[in-house]
């Protein structure tokens, strides 16, 4: 196999709050390949945007990479320092934000946020050039290019959407982060931007970590999905084996409190809550709301094992001799 | 009137059904903006009418993209908003002309569960405060330990212990735990009518599970009629008995939710239902690619087009001509479309109590 693009190895994030010690990222450990789609899913609170704001160096005070490794081909994000760093988002990493209405300067037009985000990286090109490559890039997300005329109220919110993906790929970046992208769009409009994200994706080749908890969503996009619960991954496979033969029962339980269209059934959610980062119990951190718990699960932390699929589960101890 | 009672023939003088509890005709909102010389008229709400019925209670869902008017119908229907054109009638009396007594009644039979739980809290009272204050307002307890009852009462129905709820302020609570004390909060009330505008888009799978069970079981158990407000069809089915779904103001197919979500007759219906995202990686969007062009894209829709028109791909040339009615495809559904003008359109009052689908014996179809 080739050398993964983005390589993280036991990542912690930990917010420093007044009542203690926030684990909202506790060992995180992944491997994205080139080109690749990894939908990172999971209730509210497990960490998902954590990790990505990480990748990004992006994490603010309270807030601090307490440990771990993040490698982008072969280079260490995590010891460059603040000026390198810049450079490598938007060029090498490029983020799509969960709410794009924010992303976006209320009070300029859409063209000139485009040319300072081109500037800002280095293009020195003149008018013209530079001109031809916001029409490109506009026709790239299926936009008109005088959207770039308009003011962001001006724009729909999938409109505005597809600005900042069309803001994302403008340097060819190896990983794109989107973080819920389509969550606040209806669903014709969220199947529009998500093809949008695709195509634009498998021209430049980069690759994708698209956060979410639609699972839907994720199993219409995604090639792997790794399930995030209290700052740990607990299962890590490929988007098929995830829905047709979940291993981890957490993955179980959140497949089947989906709903779908084929039959009306009782929708079942997880019974009880995840559990405070502030203080996570011994063993398995999901063992309160595990319906197979066992006595072993309260002692001993299950540790993600599997090749390739993984899962951090003491029903699958059995992997760990595999 | 022949057609109009479902199960109930009996109907007041002004001839609403006494099945019925709440009743749109002809309700149209228009927001107007821009200056005089050059008004803008937005149909937010275009011609809709429909029935709640007390008998059965039903669960209706109304979806459709952002925009579309849902919102401001499920206003209208609690009496926040007045209508440009057309009547609410609560229990058969217009809720523009009623009394005050009357209009306190209304006020409380018809309860809202909104998207985002927090703006409806003062973040420095503790979350008693909402049941404390509704129960003085409509003086549901007689003592403060009669009181103390319902409220533990009414948290206990939506699946939350009583102790760990009350006494805590908002921001304590997790976005599921508010959402579901807003629907505690009805519970308490016990109204005959629910309007629920996106109560569940802000939470994860997991809890939206857990709170739309807990209204499914508001309308199964204590015969509460549902409005439930979305734009996700899934939830939509797996609640609902049945579905309006909503396009600029129109209300383009109804129906019993089956047949809707799974039979969809309205192009813009079927445009919805492909984009639904399944949680199936065989069957993926990607490879349904490829429908082909609307004719008409581009084209400035008027109000004397469908409203469809520079979106549908089975658009002919009527639909530049003129607007579809509505036409009844069977006795539980209507689509407003011209590929449907076969079937004979049906008129706005025997729309209004179409959807009576659990008992759906009449024959509401008017002769072609
Ligand atoms: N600035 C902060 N201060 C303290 N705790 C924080 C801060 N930001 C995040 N956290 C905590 O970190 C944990 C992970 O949060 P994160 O935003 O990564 O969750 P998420 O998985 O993206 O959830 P969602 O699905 O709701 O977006 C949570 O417990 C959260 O409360
Ligand atoms: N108070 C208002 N003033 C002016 N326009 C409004 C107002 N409320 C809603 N609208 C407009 O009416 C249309 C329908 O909006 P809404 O009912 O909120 O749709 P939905 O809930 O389906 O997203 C939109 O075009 C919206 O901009
Ligand atoms: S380790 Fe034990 S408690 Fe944890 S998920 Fe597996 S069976 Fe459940
Ligand atoms: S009336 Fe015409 S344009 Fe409108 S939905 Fe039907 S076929 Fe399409
Ligand atoms: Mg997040
Ligand atoms: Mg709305």
């Amino acid at each position: 196999m080739s050398e993964p693009v983005l390589s993280i190895r036991d990542l912690r994030v930990y917010f420093n709050i007044r009542a203690g010690t926030v684990r909202a990222v506790d060992g995180v450990d992944l491997d994205i390949e080139e080109g690749e789609k990894l939908g990172l899913v999971g209730e509210s609170g497990s960490g998902k945007t954590t990790t990505a704001l990480a990748i990004m160096r992006m994490i603010k005070p309270p807030g601090e990479i307490a440990g771990g490794t993040v490698t982008l081909d072969g280079r260490d994000l995590i010891s460059l320092t603040e000026p390198e760093m810049r450079a490598v988002r938007g060029n090498d990493v490029a983020m799509v934000p969960q709410a794009a209405m924010n992303a976006l300067n209320p009070v300029r037009r859409i063209r000139s946020q485009m040319v300072d985000g081109l500037r800002d990286h280095g293009v020195n090109e003149s008018r013209e050039r530079l001109q031809e490559r916001l029409n490109t890039l506009m026709a790239q997300v299926g936009l008109n290019s005088n959207v770039l005329n308009l003011f962001p109220h001006e724009l729909s919110g999938g409109m505005k959407q597809r600005v900042t993906i069309a803001m994302a790929i403008s340097h060819k970046p190896r990983l794109i982060l989107a973080d819920e992208p389509t969550s606040a769009l209806d669903v014709v409009v969220q199947r529009q931007v998500m093809e949008t994200l695709e195509d634009v994706r498998a021209e430049i080749g980069a690759a994708v970590i698209l956060v979410g908890h639609d699972m839907g969503l994720m199993a219409q996009f995604a090639d792997r999905i790794g399930v995030m619960y209290a700052g740990k991954l607990v299962e890590l496979a490929t988007v098929q084996q995830i829905f047709a033969n979940p291993r981890h029962p957490y993955t179980r339980l959140l497949i089947s409190s989906l709903p779908d269209t084929a039959g009306k059934r009782k929708l079942q959610g997880i019974p009880g809550l995840p559990p405070s980062l502030l203080a996570v119990p011994p063993g398995c951190p999901f063992m309160p709301r595990c319906p197979e718990a066992m006595p072993i699960c309260g002692e001993e932390i299950p540790q993600l094992l599997g090749d390739p699929d993984l899962v951090s589960c003491h029903l699958h101890s059995e992997v760990v001799a595999a | 009137m022949t057609a109009t009672a479902g199960m109930t023939s009996a109907t007041s003088n002004n001839g609403a059904s006494t099945a019925s509890l709440l009743e749109l005709r002809n309700v149209t909102q228009i927001f107007s903006s821009g200056p005089i010389w050059n008004r803008e008229h937005n149909y937010a709400v275009n011609d809709v009418s429909f029935t709640l019925d007390k008998k059965p209670a039903l669960i209706t869902a109304v979806a459709g993209e952002s925009g579309s008017g849902k919102t401001t119908l499920g206003r209208i229907m609690l009496g926040f908003q007045r209508p440009t054109l057309g009547q609410v009638l609560y229990m058969g009396n217009d809720v523009n002309r009623m009394n005050s007594g009357e209009r306190k009644q209304y006020r409380r039979q018809v309860q809202a569960i909104f998207q985002d739980p927090f703006s409806v809290y003062n973040p420095f009272y503790k979350v008693d405060h909402i049941f404390t204050v509704a129960i003085a307002r409509f003086n549901l307890a007689q003592s403060r330990d009669e009181a103390r009852h319902l409220i533990e009462e009414a948290i206990s129905g939506v699946g939350l212990r009583p102790s760990e709820t009350l006494g805590r302020y908002p921001h304590q609570l997790s976005g599921g735990q508010r959402q579901r004390v807003m629907v505690a909060r009805s519970l308490l009330l016990k109204p005959q009518i629910i309007i629920a505008d996106e109560p569940v888009s802000m939470v994860d799978a997991s809890l939206r599970a857990t709170i739309l069970e807990t209204i499914r079981t508001l309308n199964h158990e204590l015969g509460i009629a549902i409005l439930y407000i979305t734009h996700d069809l899934t939830t939509a089915y797996q609640v609902a008995d049945n579905i309006l779904i909503m396009y600029r103001g129109h209300v383009v197919e109804a129906g019993d939710v089956e047949h809707v979500i799974n039979d969809p007759q309205h192009p813009y219906t079927r445009l919805l239902v492909q984009s639904i995202p399944m949680p199936d990686p065989n069957r993926r969007w990607i490879d349904m690619r490829g429908a082909n062009d609307p004719p008409f894209t581009g084209i400035d829709v008027t109000q004397t087009m469908c409203p469809f028109v520079n979106r549908c791909p089975d658009a002919i040339e009527s639909c530049i001509r003129d607007v579809p009615e509505s036409y009844a495809l069977d006795q539980t559904r209507i689509a407003k479309c011209f590929l449907h003008e076969h079937s004979g359109a049906v008129s706005d009052q025997n729309i209004a109590s179409f959807f009576n689908i659990r008992d759906a014996q009449a024959s509401h179809v008017d002769a072609p």
